[in-house]
């Protein structure tokens, strides 16, 4: 506020400084009076689901309200156990106090509102991966209300373990936006943030419950609370409790990996049985399927089966994508296939780590599971087994390294002949 | 002899000019901590003797130009002289010496100076590049060559933000950008380079001594900059083999085995 006084100051011209000097001054009062404050952070509602879902006023306030009594604000966040679950046992009281609230500094130096000070402008105060950076992000960030999360040891449709989320903060995914905070964070703090981030993801599927129950509701009828904590909170609290116990084991990879063979079947089932052709295409470059969606974009309408044949089904879609667009969602954006040949890998390079992507597919994108055969089958039963699984990887590890796959050399710049 | 007047406040530019650089220097506070950082590399020195010289040269320049303007506001100020303004020409000599002097400055400082950038941006040592470090918005990706000292083969070791570099030796590394303009900045070495899209560039420098220091992006890259920091540790020789052997391994991990589940006992 007084750089904006001085600059006025030095802006006028000398000769009117003088008049000038009692407007300078009123303005000045006014905006010391007023304050240039930053609106109070808010959770805001989850509008497309609320909108998709067919909730009005006064149910949308309703639901605020419940939400607000069950979960505090951004500033007093909480959590309370539900059922049987201990909401300790999923996020440390502590994590909620370090990560909420505005950034700050306590008596004894330790940073205060982490999730504001790291996270806040891509993933949003509510985490509905819509901050203000969002739009200007491709891949958009990651909408935690919806509960779903891609690079995880788990298989679709559990959640990621505690060292799952915080392997992604440590390395942060090559190819997004989301960058290592590793040298930023220590280790507690990444622990707080990814509890936070676990706090935000409990919140959001409860409001999705909320939503959906409104249906079962007959007008005039409340909400009724004790339901509401068993068969919403109870389990989105529970997921998060099994999830370690759903972790992937992986056999080790056979010794033949690096040979010529192991890469010839892989190539084999990267055409065949595997089907991975039909999205990574012919050439490994990912552009096999090009015009599907993924969850979070689906989440409001199935854009991808929305049929556009006709002019009025196109003026249908348009309308549909108003509505979302004035209901605060992201443009709509195209799902893509990896391209394979590029050598960077959202989900780590480790060959466990992509083991894990071919095994369990990834959550909330059109990447299936794999299509495993039966255990104890025969050969004549189609599907693949875990050394087929070891064959794909291996495969695809090397593909980046194939001579088609360099790219285009760099013009040197400070590249003479060395002395 | 004192009369009070306005040009006693431009005194003040070149006082505080000198007591801001004293007090840094010095590590006074409120400025401690903010002149240089240690010097670790081998090539440094030579960086901060062309820093001090070109800092005491301007200096000079810098202090006396303020007393003389000061001088001359103090003695024509208007409240003490009733005569009119004076039209003058100008000296000739006066405006030849003062383009001379500060050409001839310019360029004793860029024929000082060749060496130390020839040694910084020209003569590359003679050896393959260690990593390749990649810019982007807002971190630092860094492909170690691995075992067959070539970067883009199957064994190259990837790290981010985590730079090992071994001590006493030169290294050189490969920089750069995947999105926009970033500078690839190590204060301890005496070291920036501006990271331009589409360019691979290369540094180099010999560490002298083991530390842990800051890698910071010195090029305003986008709204998350300030926190694009990586650390960059220098270590002996076979510190740095087992530790790129590590990170070989943990990325080549190929068996998983799910940590136990403790089971809540009931009893």
């Amino acid at each position: 506020m007084s750089r904006q006084n001085l600059f006025m100051i030095s802006a006028c011209d000398s000769t009117t400084v003088a008049r000038s000097w009692v407007s300078v001054l009123v303005v000045g009062l006014a905006l010391l009076l007023g304050g240039c404050d930053a609106p109070q952070a808010e959770f805001t509602l989850n509008l497309p689901f609320l909108h998709s879902k067919n909730v009005s006023a006064p149910r949308d306030q309703e639901i605020a309200n419940i939400l607000a009594a069950l979960f505090g604000t951004p500033d007093e966040p909480y959590l309370m156990s539900a059922g049987e679950i201990d909401h300790r046992d999923i996020v440390d009281p502590v994590s909620l106090k370090l990560s909420a609230g505005p950034v700050s500094r306590d008596e004894f130096g330790t940073a205060r509102g982490l999730y504001r000070e790291h996270c806040v402008h891509c993933h949003g105060i509510s985490g509905n991966g819509a901050g203000p950076t969002a739009a200007f992000l491709n891949p958009y960030p990651r909408d935690f209300r919806k509960g779903q999360f891609k690079f995880k040891s788990t298989p679709s449709g559990v959640k990621p373990t505690h060292d799952d989320l915080k392997a992604i903060l440590v390395n942060g995914i090559a190819g997004t936006a989301m960058p290592s905070f590793a040298a930023a964070l220590s280790g507690p703090e990444i622990d707080a943030l990814v509890d936070y981030v676990k706090y935000l993801t409990i919140r959001g599927q409860v409001e999705r419950s909320l939503c959906i129950s409104v249906e079962e509701l007959e007008d005039g009828d409340a909400f009724d609370l004790a339901a509401i904590m068993e068969e919403a909170v109870a389990p989105a609290l529970e997921a998060w409790k099994i999830a370690d116990q759903q972790v992937l084991a992986i056999p080790p990879r056979p010794d033949d990996f690096d040979t010529v063979e192991s890469l010839r079947r892989g190539r084999e089932f990267y055409f065949g049985v595997g089907g991975c052709v039909k999205c990574h295409g012919d050439t490994q470059l990912g552009d096999g399927v090009l015009t599907d969606y993924d969850d979070w974009t689906k989440d409001y309408k199935d854009w991808g089966n929305l049929p556009v044949t006709t002019p009025e089904q196109v003026k249908e879609k348009k309308q549909f994508e108003e509505t979302y667009y004035s209901l605060g969602g992201l443009p709509l954006r195209n799902i893509k296939p990896r391209n394979l040949r590029h050598g960077i890998y959202r989900g780590g390079r480790r060959p466990i780590d992509i083991y894990r992507r071919v095994r369990n597919g990834i959550e909330g994108s059109p990447m299936p599971a794999a299509a495993m055969r039966p255990p104890g089958a025969g050969p004549e039963v189609p599907g693949l087994t875990e050394s087929d699984l070891w064959d794909i990887v291996n495969y695809v590890r090397h593909l980046p390294y194939e001579p088609m796959s360099r790219p285009r050399a760099e013009e040197p710049l400070n590249d003479r002949p060395p002395r | 002899m004192f009369r009070p007047s306005w040009s006693w406040l431009f005194l003040l530019i070149p006082i505080f000019g000198v007591a801001w650089f004293v007090f840094a220097i010095n590590e006074w506070p409120p400025l401690a901590g903010h002149w240089f950082p240690q010097d670790i590399s081998a090539h440094g020195n030579i960086i901060d003797s062309l820093f001090n010289t070109i800092l005491w040269l301007t200096g000079a320049i810098f202090v006396g130009t303020g007393i003389a303007m000061f001088l001359f506001l103090h003695k024509y100020d208007a409240s003490y002289n009733a005569d009119p303004v004076k039209y003058v020409h100008g000296s000739h000599v006066l405006e030849v010496v003062w383009s001379i002097i500060p050409a001839a400055t310019l360029l004793f400082i860029a024929i000082y100076q060749m060496s130390a950038w020839a040694n910084a941006k020209v003569l590359r040592p003679n050896q393959p590049a260690l990593a390749e470090v990649t810019g982007r918005q807002f971190e630092w990706r860094i492909r170690y060559a691995g075992e067959d000292k070539i970067i883009g083969t199957e064994d190259d070791v990837f790290t981010v933000n985590d730079l090992h570099v071994p001590l006493n030796e030169d290294v050189v590394l490969a920089i750069k950008s995947d999105d926009v303009l970033h500078s690839f900045f190590l204060p301890n070495l005496r070291l920036k380079q501006d990271v331009v899209p589409g360019m691979k560039q290369f540094v180099w420098f010999k560490p002298l001594y083991e530390r842990e220091c800051d890698i910071v992006c010195a090029e305003l890259c986008g709204w998350g900059h300030y926190k694009m920091k990586g650390r960059l540790n220098v270590v002996p020789r076979q510190e740095f083999n087992q530790w790129l052997a590590n990170k070989r391994a943990e990325q080549e991990t190929s068996s998983f085995t799910p940590p136990a589940i403790e089971e809540d006992d009931e009893s």
